[in-house]
């Protein structure tokens, strides 16, 4: 997904210079005692984290209080060491860093961790069961039905994002009359919330008060009226639509962004050997949106496999009816919170990380296929 | 073919080609205008669904309202703590979002600027970021929040915010700081400045473009966020949370709740119609993120 640069070479590590362009200044090294001073509060910096990692996991305040408090000295104190010992990027990097280690690293691990437990969410995960909550979660039937959903759910939007979001970058590309509000109209779905989107979709097809119905009803197309959410087969297709419908925008900018790119001499030069304008498009246009296209299909796996929020405002965290529209992360929050209106009394955690963690999988697996793939593109044009 | 022979079937295909032109012009207005009109349908439905009174939704569904009841608006707006939902979302997103772009640019000119040993494992550390989905930590997030005694505090939901909109800010302002020399820091430190100046007064306005793109994308994400604040702070309500609760308060008075629903999209709208480029290159951005 992320091509970086290359850092260019490296200087030999015995080097003095060797952190790069600040010797240049001021090639004087840093007295031994600051060098030390500098080193120490780094050690105890790593110790701090560790410290408040262990407190979090173990109990709640003061002590966890405590230890932030350890965990911020040390970090402001190795910032101002820092620029004493010639490393000012430290002091740059820390801030940053240390939100990230501990609101989103640690969390991350912590997620392994609990996937290793037995947990009802009272307390601290205490029973350690090894693999089992992943061999349990894949043995249940539940967890084929929730990934297949996402996988037919990925497969639609796909489709759908590179026809009619192809379609609509084209019809946009040629500037025709009003393309700007038109752009505006079609991203506009994108700004509103879930539970707002949840709801004006209860409009169209709620049971009591959506207008889909008595406008059937009106036209006389009675036998097409149906329960649109509560219907085995076709509540899915609803939620594939109104999933497309959010972000419909989004394949349209991307593409047009591609399409901008590609130069215009090359389609005039295909024209002029005599392509009409499908073949131009079809055989040098097309190719050059490959990577336009490698980014939605990506893109779309990652959310198809995340998605929650349609879902659960419209059908319910029971995939309702039924199961028939459930998804793995509806999955990991039944385990996790329960079904919402009934209090459960055993909740499995434990589950619900492990269903995260196999999630978190196939997103990285997507994630990694993507950047190899972009790569060898890249190569190819 | 012979030269004539083109000339004489390109003369030809000169007339049919500008039918052709107009024709699929046509065309390409009403595919435009379907799809505008698609997106937005719903949209003005709810609009109309929040003037009428529960006698019209039922007796008559695809009216107008037969009297336009600003009284939802009024009920909703004094009621159902709305403003006050409104005012703590604005106030997390206030608080979260200049954290966020100073932790950012500070943790980028850092990485990008100087070649540290290490800078890439920074770099990649927070590119991980991007694809943890948030199912997969939502649980030890409330279990830190929790064991933090930060569970129903602004706090609960600005810290893991904060370290949630990091990565790809850092992804960002880093691929955008690449591009600039590293001889202005340089010049700044022969001129005399220090580092910290050279950071605040050289290289933090030339990061000005990319910075509108961070904080649409952070204040709607925070703005719309609807889960993890329904769990660390139930009895403080975000606004996406009090939209929600509005099902509970209304049952069936769906007049009022989609008064609700328009009053928690107004800003949002106001600021699109304003911004419509940045927050289209803004979003489509972020969500390239994944």
């Amino acid at each position: 997904m992320v091509v970086t640069p290359d850092p260019g070479p490296r200087l030999p590590s015995n080097n003095p210079n060797r952190y790069g362009i600040m010797h240049r200044i001021d090639v004087v090294g840093s007295p031994r005692s600051v060098e030390t001073w500098f080193r120490f509060l780094e050690v105890l910096a790593v110790l701090s984290f560790g410290g408040v990692t262990l407190t979090i996991m173990t109990g709640g305040p003061p002590l966890t209080w405590l230890a932030v408090a350890v965990y911020v000295a040390c970090g402001v104190a190795l910032a101002l060491a820092s620029v004493r010992a010639r490393r000012p990027y430290v002091a740059f990097v820390l801030p940053a860093l240390s939100f990230y280690l501990l609101f989103v690293v640690f969390p991350t691990i912590e997620a392994f961790r609990v996937s290793l437990y037995q947990w009802s969410g009272m307390g601290e995960p205490t029973v350690f069961v090894g693999l089992r909550n992943f061999a349990e979660v894949l043995s249940k039937p539940e967890f084929y039905n929730a990934f297949w959903h996402n996988v037919v759910l990925f497969i639609s939007i796909f489709v759908l994002q590179n026809t009619i979001g192809l379609l609509l970058a084209v019809l946009l590309h040629g500037r025709p009359r009003f393309h700007e509000v038109y752009r505006a109209l079609i991203f506009s779905p994108g700004i509103i919330s879930l539970v707002a989107s949840g709801l004006m979709w209860q409009l169209i097809f709620g049971s009591n008060i959506g207008l889909l119905t008595p406008v059937l009803q009106s036209l006389h197309l009675d036998f097409l009226v149906h329960d649109w959410l509560g219907n085995d087969t076709l509540t899915f297709w609803i939620l594939v639509f109104v999933q497309f419908w959010q972000w419909m925008g989004l394949p349209m900018i991307i593409y047009l962004a591609g399409l901008q790119n590609v130069p215009e001499e090359l389609v005039s030069a295909a024209r002029i050997d005599g392509a009409n304008e499908l073949q131009a498009f079809r055989h040098v246009t097309f190719p050059l949106l490959a990577p336009a296209f490698t980014v939605i299909t990506g893109l779309s796996f990652i959310t198809m496999f995340k998605v929650f929020d349609i879902p659960f405002v419209m059908a319910g965290s029971g995939g309702s009816p039924d199961g028939t529209t459930d998804m793995l992360s509806l999955m990991i929050y039944r385990y996790a919170f329960g079904l919402g209106t009934t209090v459960q009394t055993s909740l499995q955690q434990g589950y619900a990380v492990a269903v995260g963690v196999v999630m978190f999988a196939l997103i990285l697996a997507a994630a990694t296929g993507q950047l190899v793939f972009l790569r060898r593109r890249e190569v190819d044009l | 073919m012979t030269e004539t022979g083109i000339l004489s079937s390109a003369l030809r295909s000169a007339m049919p080609r500008r039918r052709t032109r107009l024709w699929f012009a046509t065309v390409r207005q009403i595919v435009l205008i379907a799809f505008s009109t698609f997106a937005i349908l719903p949209g003005i439905f709810t609009i109309l669904a929040s003037f009428k009174s529960l006698f019209d939704f039922y007796n008559s569904p695809l009216a107008l309202p037969q009297h336009w009841l600003w009284q939802n608006y009024v009920t909703v707006w004094n009621e159902a703590g709305i403003p006050q939902a409104a005012l703590n979302s604005f106030t997390v997103v206030v608080l979260t979002v200049p954290v966020v772009l100073i932790c950012a640019c500070a943790a980028a000119y850092g990485i990008a600027q100087f070649r540290f040993r290490g800078s890439n494992v920074v770099y990649y550390l927070f590119l991980a970021g991007l694809v943890i989905p948030a199912q997969l930590t939502i649980l030890p997030v409330v279990l830190l929040d929790k064991n933090l005694g930060l569970i129903n505090t602004y706090a609960a939901l600005i810290f893991p915010y904060i370290g949630g909109h990091l990565p790809f800010a850092v992804f960002l302002l880093t691929g955008f700081l690449r591009t600039l020399p590293s001889e202005l820091r340089d010049a700044g430190l022969i001129d005399g400045a220090n580092e910290w100046e050279v950071f605040v007064q050289i290289i933090a306005p030339l990061m000005r473009p990319a910075l509108a793109t961070i904080v649409i994308l952070a204040s709607v994400s925070i703005w719309n966020d609807f889960f993890f604040p329904m769990i660390v702070s139930p009895k403080i309500p975000m606004l996406q949370v009090g939209v929600y609760n509005l099902l509970g308060v209304y049952s069936t008075e769906w007049g009022h709740i989609f008064a609700g629903v328009v009053i928690s999209a107004i800003p949002l709208i106001v600021a699109y119609l304003l911004l419509t480029k940045q927050f289209i290159a803004g979003l489509s951005a972020g969500a390239v993120k994944g």
